[in-house]
C-alpha cells in the first residue's frame, strides 16, 4: 500500500486508553522489542477522553508557533499544543527515548497488512481510510 | 534474556542505598512472575514481622503486548494478619517498572522521615517529603507529577498510600494512578511502617522478545478472533451479572461513563466519571451484599472516602460485615446497622474504632474464624461464577497471574494461545506444576 493514499481516522469516543496501539507500533518498527516509549502514536489523556495522536514531522518551534490557540471539545478547553501532531522542543513525546531522534508516523508503509496500530486496536478507535479525489472510502 | 528483564532493584530506605541484582534464570523459569514470584522472593529474603520488606514482581508477559498483560504484584508481611499478603496492581505500574529494567523490586528498611521512591531506568532515589504526611493519594500524585514537565509527569506511574496506611490498621490499601487496589488491605500499612508514602516509576527501556515475528502473528490472529466474538463475550458477561442480580452495579455503571483499560486490555472493565474511577464489580458486590448499601449516592460517597483515605474497599466491607455479625450476637460492642453509611463513615473517621483492626484480627480476637471464612467465601463464589464455563479455571487463572495477565483474559482469549505467546516472547517452554 502507498501510505500517501491513506489516513488514520480516530474516534475518541471509542478509545479506552489501553495503548495497545503504542506497543504494536514499537514492535512493528523495532522488529523485536516492545516499548511504548518508542511509539509513533501516543495516547494522550484529556479530561474526559483519550486522544491517540500520530507523530507528525519535527518542527523547530518559534514564538510565532500557530499552536497557541485554544480548542473547545465537548465543553472542555484545550491548548492546541496538546492536539498538535508535530514533534517539537516543547514536547517530550514523539522522540526516541535514548537517541532523542524525532519520530514520524509512516503509516507502516513497509507492511503489506497496513498500520500495526490499527491491527491491534480492539476498541475501534482507529480505522484506516483511503483518500480518493472524490470521496473517502472506508476499508 | 527475553520477555523478562532479568534484574531486580533493591532499595534500603534506612540508608538510601540502592543496588541492582541479577535474577537467576532458574528462579524466573520456576516462578515466572506475579504473586508466585513475589512470595518466593519474600521466602528467600526471610520476610517477617521483624524483617519486613515490600516485594514487587511483574509478570513474564507484562508490557510485552499480550492482551491484558499489565499486571504486577506486591507482597509484604501484614502484621495484623500474621502472614505475607500479595495483591495485583492494575493499569500501568508493572509495565513501567519493567521499562525501568526490573522484574522485581525489593524495598527494605525504614526511612528516617516520610519519603517517596522515584525510579527511572537511569537511577533510583529516595526523596524525603515530610510535608506529605496526611496527604491523600490524589494530592501525592499531583505533587509528584507537578514537579516535572507536563509531558514527562503524565507518563509517571505512581503507587501511593493515604492516611489509613500511615497508621497501624488492617484496612490501609494502595492506590495506583487514582485507582484503589482491591485486596491490598494491610499492604498500605507496610508502606506506612517504612514511612514510604509513594513509589513513582518512569522508564524507557525495551522489552526484548525471543521470536518477535511469531509473537506478532499470534497476537494479531488472537485480536482478529477476539473482534469476531467480542459481542458474544460481552453477552456472556452481561448474563452472569444479570444472574447475580446486582442492581447497585447496574445503577453505578449506567449513564455517562468513560471506559478505561489497563495496558493492552481489549475488555476495558474499569469505569470513570468525570476523570474519577467508579467502584468495579467486586466492590459494588461487597458494598451491596456485605454492607447492604442499596443507594448509589451512599456507595459513591463511601468509595470516595476510601479513595481519599487509601482504604481497601474489599477489606472494609469484610471487616464491616464481621462487625455487623459480631454486634448481632453481642460479641463486639459497636453500633453498625447494615446499610447505614453514616455509621460506617463515623467508624472510619474514629481512628480508635474496631473497624481499623481488620477482619483477620476481629476473627482471631473474637474466635470467629468460621465467620470470616464464610464472608470471604461469599466474594470468591461470586467471582467464580464468571469463570464457571471455563475448564480448570482455577489453575489457568494462577498461570495467567504469574504471566502478568488479567484473569478476565481467559474469557476473551484461548488459554493455549496465551501459552504460545509466552513461548514466543521468552523462548522458553512453560511447565505448569500443581
Amino acid at each position: 500500500m502507498d501510505p500517501r493514499d491513506y489516513r488514520i481516522r480516530v474516534d475518541t469516543n471509542k478509545c479506552t486508553g489501553c495503548r495497545h496501539c503504542e506497543v504494536a507500533c514499537s514492535l512493528a518498527h523495532t522488529g523485536d522489542r516492545s516499548n511504548y516509549h518508542r511509539a509513533r502514536i501516543r495516547v494522550i489523556a484529556l479530561e474526559d477522553r483519550f486522544l491517540p495522536l500520530m507523530a507528525g514531522p519535527y518542527v523547530s518551534i518559534t514564538e510565532e508557533c500557530a499552536s497557541k490557540k485554544l480548542v473547545n471539545i465537548n465543553g472542555f478547553v484545550y491548548d492546541q499544543c496538546v492536539l498538535c501532531r508535530a514533534s517539537c522542543p516543547n514536547k517530550s513525546i514523539f522522540k526516541e527515548p535514548d537517541s532523542g531522534i524525532p519520530l514520524k508516523c509512516d503509516f507502516c508503509g513497509f507492511r503489506a497488512e497496513g498500520p500495526a496500530c490499527i491491527q491491534w486496536c480492539t476498541s475501534g478507535a482507529l480505522t484506516l481510510i483511503k483518500i480518493k479525489p472524490e470521496a473517502e472510502e472506508e476499508l | 534474556m527475553f520477555g523478562w528483564q532479568g534484574k531486580a532493584l533493591r532499595v534500603n530506605l534506612s540508608n538510601g542505598f540502592v543496588e541492582e541484582e541479577l535474577i537467576s534464570e532458574n528462579l524466573l523459569e520456576n516462578y515466572v512472575g506475579g504473586c508466585r514470584l513475589a512470595k518466593e522472593v519474600a521466602r528467600l529474603e526471610e520476610v517477617s514481622a521483624e524483617k519486613n520488606k515490600l516485594i514487587f514482581a511483574s509478570g513474564a508477559l507484562t508490557g510485552t503486548g499480550v492482551p491484558t498483560g499489565a499486571f504486577c504484584s506486591v507482597a509484604g508481611y501484614v502484621s495484623l494478619q500474621e502472614d505475607i499478603l500479595c495483591a495485583p496492581l492494575l493499569l500501568r505500574f508493572g509495565p513501567e517498572l519493567k521499562c525501568c529494567g526490573y522484574d522485581v523490586l525489593i524495598i527494605e528498611g525504614k526511612a528516617p522521615e516520610w519519603c517517596y521512591l522515584f525510579i527511572t531506568d537511569e537511577e533510583a532515589k529516595v526523596i524525603p517529603v515530610a510535608e506529605m504526611e496526611g496527604y491523600t493519594p490524589a494530592e501525592i500524585e499531583e505533587v509528584i507529577r507537578s514537579s516535572f514537565s507536563k509531558w514527562y509527569g503524565n507518563d509517571i506511574r505512581i503507587i501511593s498510600i493515604g492516611k489509613e496506611g500511615e497508621q497501624p490498621s488492617g484496612l490501609g490499601g494502595l492506590v495506583t494512578d487514582g485507582l484503589l487496589v482491591n485486596y491490598s488491605g494491610g499492604l498500605g500499612n507496610v508502606f506506612g511502617e517504612k514511612r514510604l508514602k509513594a513509589i513513582a516509576v518512569r522508564g524507557t527501556l525495551d522489552i526484548k522478545l525471543a521470536k518477535a515475528a511469531v509473537f506478532q502473528k499470534i497476537i494479531t490472529d488472537a485480536i482478529k478472533d477476539f473482534r469476531e466474538k467480542r459481542n458474544k463475550l460481552f453477552e456472556t458477561v452481561h448474563t452472569v451479572f444479570a444472574r447475580l442480580e446486582l442492581p447497585l452495579s447496574r445503577e453505578i455503571h449506567h449513564g455517562e461513563i468513560e471506559k478505561k483499560a489497563c495496558l493492552a486490555c481489549p475488555i476495558a472493565c474499569l469505569h470513570q466519571r468525570e476523570g474519577k474511577f467508579l467502584p468495579n464489580f467486586t466492590v459494588t458486590f461487597c458494598f451491596s451484599e456485605l454492607l447492604e448499601i442499596e443507594n448509589m449516592e451512599d456507595a459513591l460517597t463511601l468509595y470516595d472516602l476510601c479513595e481519599k483515605r487509601g482504604i481497601d474497599p474489599v477489606a472494609l466491607s469484610v471487616t464491616g460485615r464481621m462487625l455487623i455479625e459480631l454486634a448481632k450476637v453481642g460479641k463486639a460492642d459497636v453500633t453498625l446497622t447494615p446499610g447505614d453509611t453514616k455509621q460506617l463513615v463515623a467508624l472510619i473517621e474514629d481512628e480508635s474504632s474496631l473497624l481499623h483492626k481488620g477482619g483477620f484480627w476481629l476473627a482471631q480476637h473474637y474466635q470467629s474464624e468460621t465467620l470470616l471464612q464464610d464472608i470471604t467465601k461469599k466474594i470468591d463464589t461470586t467471582r467464580e461464577e464468571i469463570f464457571a464455563q471455563i475448564e480448570e479455571a482455577g489453575k489457568k487463572k494462577a498461570v495467567l497471574e504469574a504471566l502478568g495477565l488479567c484473569p478476565y483474559a481467559l474469557l476473551a482469549f484461548p488459554y493455549d494461545v496465551i501459552i504460545k505467546a509466552f513461548e514466543a516472547a521468552t523462548g522458553k517452554a512453560l511447565e505448569v506444576k500443581e
